[in-house]
């Protein structure tokens, strides 16, 4: 071990699921060990409907948690979310992004190159008829939901409290500096507290940005965004199983239906569309623990989580440093090694983003693809190829939906694709279509 | 010139060599293509020998079988094939120690925290056995035992997965007469017989157009699979591509081989194991992969450190029975090709790169550049985001392998030798290093999704190697301490049990290459840990 230090303290600030769930996975996962938990919250304000959606991948985190899926889903009055819709401009009917998978493979031959082949004999063939859908909700399975923000900070408060966890409430933060980083939070009560670790769940990255300057997101990559207010419970709607993303010219739109009543969030994008909001240029943290500090989710960056991978970020990086302290110990490879793969996560949710945004763009040229967005595109276009990824946020079949969502086809298909007749390709759709519809 | 939408059809894949390389490759081609008016062409010269490597194998190997439709019998009784569960690694951490790396992995999770945490705990505690004692393919291992896994996830008998022990050299002869059995029907597939002399390329692309042989023969095709083994001599010889060189990290550049008799049983050594050997000696190791009819034997060393005189000597000395041939001196530079696929040249096998055998990879990666070709190859002869895409996937392959086998170097404490000493204190890749301080400093292996060697493999060599975490998962606090013993106790016990129910290995596969043979071998999967995980 190179220089490991016992945990004794740590202390939490931020706001929100952020700051909840970070405390709750603490306390979890540190049980029997001597560590003391402190947690302040900075109350920066979480909008009052706020939908979460959690696709069945995501949901990990409750299970480390020892939160069990139905209990917590009932608590929450969680919908089952099986995924969303995207409605894009390049698309001629939506596009369900979700946690099933396009189709089988048979004979050996990737699903989307039978459908490569099947479009040309049947032009109006659809994509979603072929989803087989993943787990089965109910049935106690992975599955993913939807619920409230603020119901999901609530509960796990409650859980935090019941074990004695402290919230000490804190508008303000003055952070104390010194050689090895941190060394102390001065509440704007007067209060000071100092810990061996300081985890950073803000959104401005308060505790991280006294230490180490934030990087741009360099605006070819993702374009400047503003995060419009304009959060609005739309009106009773009736409930479905999705929640929508919308795709207009220089505007994204989340619409979530929840308990028969639907909400929007858009973000917008462009010099000239800002409505009397701030633009905000993306930025991340490069090492997202330096020192004695931890940057977590929206303390490492402001990317727009555009995809129901809301929570992707701190759901990882959670999952990761809990591994890290189970000792119950810090050590120089720690910081290594989280500020690395936090480094690969954000890479790979700027591909995400910088994918959608730039589609979305159409002419505004003033947007690159990113070099493995560029890769990825590349090969899907030429003959349906699939590229390898360690740090992609989507499955391959979600990259599939968003590729058709956004009007990308590929040119030709994989040489295999060719060593199934036109009669059996035929027969073998059909069959699958029909099964897809009875399931 | 607008060239027409036929003309840009691949239509001729050309083979240039005919070792265990060339022959996968062509029968797998052979077999996925078999419905395409696509020629499959292989040269190859009976004065030119194989290397032959790769007789110690991994399960995925069992994948690529079925996919090619092979009777697994068949197929034993062909390569006089022995079954593996793993490897056992003697001398490495220290002089006198050894472990097995199995095809399985240790124990049961307990609310999703992975076995060894317990075990770490344990051994902390004052408990003695070893980590691999709670393994059940280690267990049938060591006691020369062999069943087929089961499918119930519940069962012990489910937890590990199989390889062979082959004759490469028959292998590559069970596969020319798979093809051309499978050529029978349709005239897809040609052997020629013949030296490459002289090698045609475009001008103007610099793609190669033909292969001209010694006797006169000109072989055009579209692309060109270079199995030539160790000389390269397309991806190398004529299109020069870079080689990076890890001799660094892996010094050992010199081999040699010979196969013997299997030697008499003792009461305490079987002579067929289903596992193979590599044993560490003061340069390097020595393998020992018993098949049916003889013993494969190699000592791999570092020329810096030994003579190929030394090394001859030091193998005989080592040879369980009497040698059957001479010995066979290899040189070998470690490392790979920085692009494998170049132009429309696809360098498979040794000519793409060399890891030494020590984790029975070279028939791996041979399979994985077929699969990931046979995925990627488009339906015409533009194919430059294929071509990234496959570099870049063998990249990933040979470089996490890498670091894998570093690691059995590295890991040590030996210090009696130069070589040790070297090994023990060399630099390693960031990667490496990230990952062993990592599993030191909180017993967590740092995993990744795109690799062959998981966390299971990992734990098996840093703690057989002596790396143990002197931290372990919390929730392995939960049960009182004489209580986690004597659970553990039971468990080994269970297992040795029923590994010792389990039919005798060579009785088992001697059973299994009767032509009469009614027992059915499980499905296959591309994974080291399970049959049906």
């Amino acid at each position: 071990m190179s220089g490991a230090k016992p945990l004794r303290r740590i202390l939490v600030a931020g706001s929100g699921h952020a700051l909840t769930l970070t405390v709750v996975s603490l306390l979890r996962h540190l049980q029997g060990l001597q560590v003391q938990l402190l947690a302040i919250d900075l109350g920066e304000s979480e909008a009052e409907h706020t939908v979460v959606s959690t696709f069945a991948s995501f949901h990990q985190l409750p299970e480390a948690l020892e939160l069990p899926g139905a209990k917590l889903a009932a608590s929450l009055k969680a919908e089952p979310f099986a995924g969303c819709l995207i409605n894009h401009p390049a698309s001629d009917a939506p596009i369900c992004l979700s946690d099933g998978e396009f189709g089988v493979t048979a004979a050996r031959i990737p699903f989307h190159q039978l459908f490569h082949r099947y479009r040309h004999m049947e032009p109006t063939a659809q994509l979603d008829d072929f989803t087989v859908p993943s787990g089965n909700p109910g049935a106690g399975g992975a599955q993913g939901y939807k619920f409230l923000a603020r119901d999901f900070q609530r509960y796990l408060k409650q859980v935090a409290r019941a074990q004695d966890v402290l919230f000490i409430p804190s508008s303000s933060l003055q952070v104390i500096t010194g050689a090895q980083g941190v060394e102390s939070l001065v509440t704007e009560s007067g209060q000071s507290l100092s810990a061996d670790l300081y985890i950073d769940c803000s959104r401005s990255a308060i505790i991280m940005r006294a230490i180490q300057q934030s990087e741009q997101i360099a605006k070819e990559f993702v374009a400047p965004f503003a995060r419009l207010d304009t959060l609005e419970q739309v009106g009773p709607q009736t409930t479905d199983r999705y929640s929508y993303l919308d795709l207009q010219p220089e505007q994204l739109s989340f619409r979530a239906n929840y308990a028969d009543c639907q909400y929007r969030l858009q973000l917008r994008w462009g010099g000239s569309v800002a409505e009397g909001a701030a633009l905000t240029a993306p930025w991340f943290i490069r090492q997202a623990w330096q020192n004695n500090v931890v940057a977590m989710g929206a303390a490492v960056t402001n990317l727009p989580m555009i995809l129901p991978g809301d929570y992707y970020l701190l759901h990882k990086q959670l999952l990761l440093l809990l591994n890290l302290l189970s000792g119950g110990v810090v050590d120089s490879v720690h910081s290594w090694v989280l500020s690395q793969q936090s480094q690969q996560m954000v890479m790979g949710l700027k591909d995400v983003v910088n994918f959608v945004m730039y589609y979305q763009a159409g002419n505004d040229n003033s947007l690159v693809l990113t070099e493995a967005n560029r890769a990825r595109v590349a090969l899907f276009q030429s003959s349906g190829g699939k590229f390898v990824a360690e740090n992609t946020v989507l499955s391959d079949s979600q990259w599939l939906a968003l590729f058709y969502a956004c009007g990308i086809s590929q040119e030709r298909g994989s040489l295999v694709s060719n060593t199934i007749s036109d009669a059996d390709l035929r027969t073998l759709m059909l069959q699958l279509k029909s099964t897809v519809k009875r399931a | 010139m607008i060239e027409s939408a036929q003309s840009q059809e691949i239509r001729q894949i050309v083979i240039v060599g005919g070792g265990t390389a060339g022959w996968m490759t062509a029968a797998a081609l052979c077999k996925v293509y078999e419905n395409l008016p696509i020629k499959i062409a292989l040269v190859e010269s009976e004065q030119i020998g194989t290397v032959g490597v790769g007789e110690a194998t991994i399960p995925h190997l069992r994948y690529f079988n079925e996919r090619l439709g092979i009777n697994e019998h068949e197929f034993m009784q062909a390569t006089h094939a022995t079954y593996k569960l793993g490897i056992e690694f003697s001398n490495w951490g220290q002089i006198g120690q050894s472990y097995i790396h199995p095809f399985g992995d240790f124990g049961f999770k307990t609310d999703g925290v992975d076995f060894y945490h317990f075990w770490l705990r344990a051994k902390h505690a004052g408990y003695e056995r070893p980590l691999e004692e709670f393994s059940l393919p280690v267990h049938m291992a060591r006691l020369s035992r062999f069943s087929y896994p089961v499918r119930d996830a519940r069962a012990l008998l489910s937890t590990y997965s199989y390889a062979f022990h082959i004759d490469a050299s028959r292998y590559a002869k069970f596969l020319r007469s798979y093809c051309e059995t499978l050529n029978m029907s349709r005239a897809q597939f040609t052997r020629f017989e013949g030296k490459v002399q002289q090698v045609e390329r475009n001008p103007g692309s610099g793609d190669i157009t033909a292969v001209a042989l010694d006797n006169c023969m000109s072989i055009a095709g579209d692309i060109f699979i270079d199995c030539s083994g160790f000389r390269g001599l397309l991806i190398d010889q004529q299109l020069g591509e870079k080689f990076e060189d890890w001799s660094h990290w892996l010094p050992c550049d010199r081999a040699v081989a010979v196969p013997s008799e299997k030697g008499l049983a003792t009461s305490s050594s079987n002579t067929t194991p289903p596992y193979t050997k590599a044993i560490a000696h003061g340069c390097g190791w020595q393998w020992q992969i018993p098949l049916q009819h003889r013993m494969g034997n190699g000592l791999v060393y570092s020329s810096a450190f030994m003579s190929q005189d030394q090394a001859t000597t030091l193998l005989a000395e080592r040879l369980p029975g009497r040698p059957l041939a001479d010995f066979n001196a290899l040189t070998f530079r470690t490392g790979r090709r920085e692009h494998s696929w170049s132009h429309n040249c696809i360098a498979i096998g040794l000519s793409s790169g060399f890891l030494e055998p020590l984790e029975s990879t070279s028939i791996y990666l041979i399979q994985a550049a077929i699969m990931k070709l046979a995925d990627l190859l488009p339906q015409t002869k533009s194919y430059v985001a294929e071509r990234e895409e496959f570099n870049r996937e063998m990249a990933l392959e040979y470089d996490r392998i890498k670091d894998f086998l570093i690691l059995h170097y590295n890991a040590t404490e030996r210090e009696d030798t130069e070589f040790w000493r070297y090994c023990k204190y060399m630099s390693v890749p960031d990667s490496l290093a990230m990952r062993k301080e990592t599993f030191l400093s909180s017993a967590h292996v740092l995993g990744y999704k795109h690799g062959l060697f998981l966390d299971p493999s990992w734990v098996a060599v840093m703690v057989g190697q002596g790396m143990v975490p002197k931290t372990w998962h919390h929730k392995a606090n939960d049960m009182p301490e004489s209580e986690l013993f004597s659970h553990l106790d039971r468990f080994s016990e269970e297992m040795l049990n029923a590994a010792a129910k389990l039919p005798d290995h060579l009785g088992t596969v001697a059973r299994h290459c009767q032509s009469d043979c009614q027992d059915i071998w499980p499905q296959s999967s591309l994974s080291l840990y399970g049959v049906f995980s």
